[in-house]
């Protein structure tokens, strides 16, 4: 069924064609709630109270994008989520690093049971890496950069979804961009050759 | 100004949302001729590109369950009657409060009660100032000395004892005068060359040259047109004034729209705040 028909019902009350439409955004709701928390548990909550809000609140929803409308709600929620964790911190969401460098203990969504491949291990450290350079952002900024350039929203949906007009979300991107691109850096030898900054840009 | 030193803050934003395709024609053209012009522009984009495909590589991640609702988590969020009424009372109290704030403020010749004096002093508690005088007179003596003067000196001038028969002879006559209280006693004359006089008057006008007056004593030269006297400092406790502070109608229904706002809004949020964590 088309999504257009599935709001329809959702909207007459009808659950199942709102878990339809769950189904179909969950994935992108959650990612952008991972991405933007740093954390699967708090994402998870995100996740769930977007649905539930959103399914209370159908009626407001008064055509357009319905991706964007979502995480509008998502991100709001994240917003949310996220002063509330910076008035009472509990567990810090980044590798816990010895004296001599050792890594302690890695973040929930980085945690794999099996064995690792050198090859797998480098991709989650650079993976991690640019988690924690997304991390540094305002969530502004870090909600924008991950809506374009990681879920591949154009700037209008993406300014649906912040409820921001179009040339702030252009700002706010290249401010992001400039700002991940310079922390990346830190992480060079991380970096393949292809991703290091050319000569000729750098400062 | 960007980080990226040859290029401004506005040419990069210009090269990110050249990337992402989303200029207008005329930027777009513009974007093309930085390119041309400035050498570090071209560099610069493809770093952009290479950020980008950098943050595609993120993998997506794999949700831990289905996040579709149950008709217990589909219900609607409705506040409860304690809620809904606290709320509604937060707004009545709001609404209320603007009107009489608005009327304190508007109407600029409210008539404001003045403070009221609730009842006079009693007479019986405020001090008989003569009986005070009396006592403090009885502590201290006023004492005036006259001496003897040569006739036709003095504060008498002119009096002579010719023209009062009975009056002490060569004495000078001071005219001495109660302008106020009065004098219970009549003064003593002890001596008729030194006199001194016990008074309980507040005070004495003594007259220069006016004429004679009664002879009360009579004053050495060195003392003339001096009369000394001592100032006795008397203090009349008053009563206090009993005052009532009138009751400012508008300011008590300021006061009390006020809590009520504030502890009906405080305890909706509360209960909003306790109804959302379950």
């Amino acid at each position: 069924m088309e999504e257009s028909g599935l709001i329809k019902q959702a909207k007459q009350g009808d659950l199942h064609a709102f878990n339809q439409l769950v189904l179909r955004y969950q994935s992108q709701v959650y990612n952008l709630a991972c991405r933007m928390m740093s954390d699967t548990m708090l994402a998870d909550d995100v996740t769930q109270n977007t649905f539930i809000s959103a399914y209370q609140h159908l009626q407001s929803f008064r055509g357009g994008s319905f991706r964007a409308w979502l995480l509008r709600i998502a991100t709001n929620n994240c917003y949310d989520e996220l002063r509330r964790v910076k008035r009472k911190p509990t567990q810090d969401l980044h590798p816990i690093v010895n004296e001599s460098g050792e890594e302690l203990e890695d973040p929930i969504w980085l945690t794999d049971d099996g064995q690792l491949p050198e090859e797998f291990m480098q991709s989650r450290e650079l993976e991690a890496a640019i988690q924690r350079c997304i991390d540094q952002l305002q969530a502004k900024f870090k909600a924008v950069l991950i809506m374009v350039d990681i879920q591949g929203m154009n700037y209008k949906e993406a300014s649906i979804a912040v409820k921001s007009p179009l040339g702030t979300i252009r700002s706010r991107l290249a401010r992001a961009r400039d700002r991940v691109q310079r922390c990346l850096q830190n992480f060079a030898e991380l970096l393949p050759e292809k991703y290091r900054l050319k000569d000729g840009s750098q400062q | 100004m960007t980080n990226f030193k040859h290029l401004t803050d506005k040419e990069f934003r210009l090269l990110s949302a050249y990337l992402d395709d989303e200029l207008t024609e005329q930027e777009r053209e513009n974007c093309r001729i930085l390119l041309a012009a400035n050498p570090h522009a071209a560099p610069t984009l493809e770093n952009l590109r290479n950020l980008r495909s950098l943050l595609r590589f993120l993998p997506e991640l794999t949700v831990p369950h289905q996040f579709t609702l149950t008709h217990l988590e589909a219900q609607p969020d409705r506040p409860g009657w304690m809620e809904l009424g606290l709320r509604v009372l937060s707004g009545l109290s709001a609404v209320a409060l603007t009107v009489v704030l608005a009327i304190d403020l508007l109407v600029p010749f409210r008539s404001v009660p003045q403070p009221a004096m609730v009842e006079s002093a009693p007479m019986e508690d405020v001090p008989d100032v003569k009986t005070m005088v009396e006592e403090k007179d009885a502590e201290e003596p006023m004492v005036f000395n006259f001496q003897a003067e040569p006739p036709g000196m003095g504060l008498g001038g002119g009096g002579s004892p010719a023209d009062k028969p009975g009056q002490i002879p060569g004495a000078i006559i001071p005219d001495i005068s109660i302008t106020e209280g009065e004098m219970e006693e009549e003064p003593v004359l002890r001596d008729e060359t030194q006199e001194t006089f016990e008074m309980e008057s507040a005070e004495i006008d003594t007259k220069g040259d006016q004429g004679p007056g009664p002879i009360l004593g009579v004053r050495p030269a060195e003392e003339q047109a001096d009369v000394s006297f001592q100032e006795i400092p008397i203090e009349i406790p008053l009563p206090e004034p009993v005052y009532e502070q009138p009751l400012d109608i508008i300011l008590v229904l300021e006061i009390a729209l006020v809590t009520m706002f504030a502890v009906s809004a405080l305890a909706a949020f509360l209960i909003r705040r306790k109804r959302r964590r379950l």
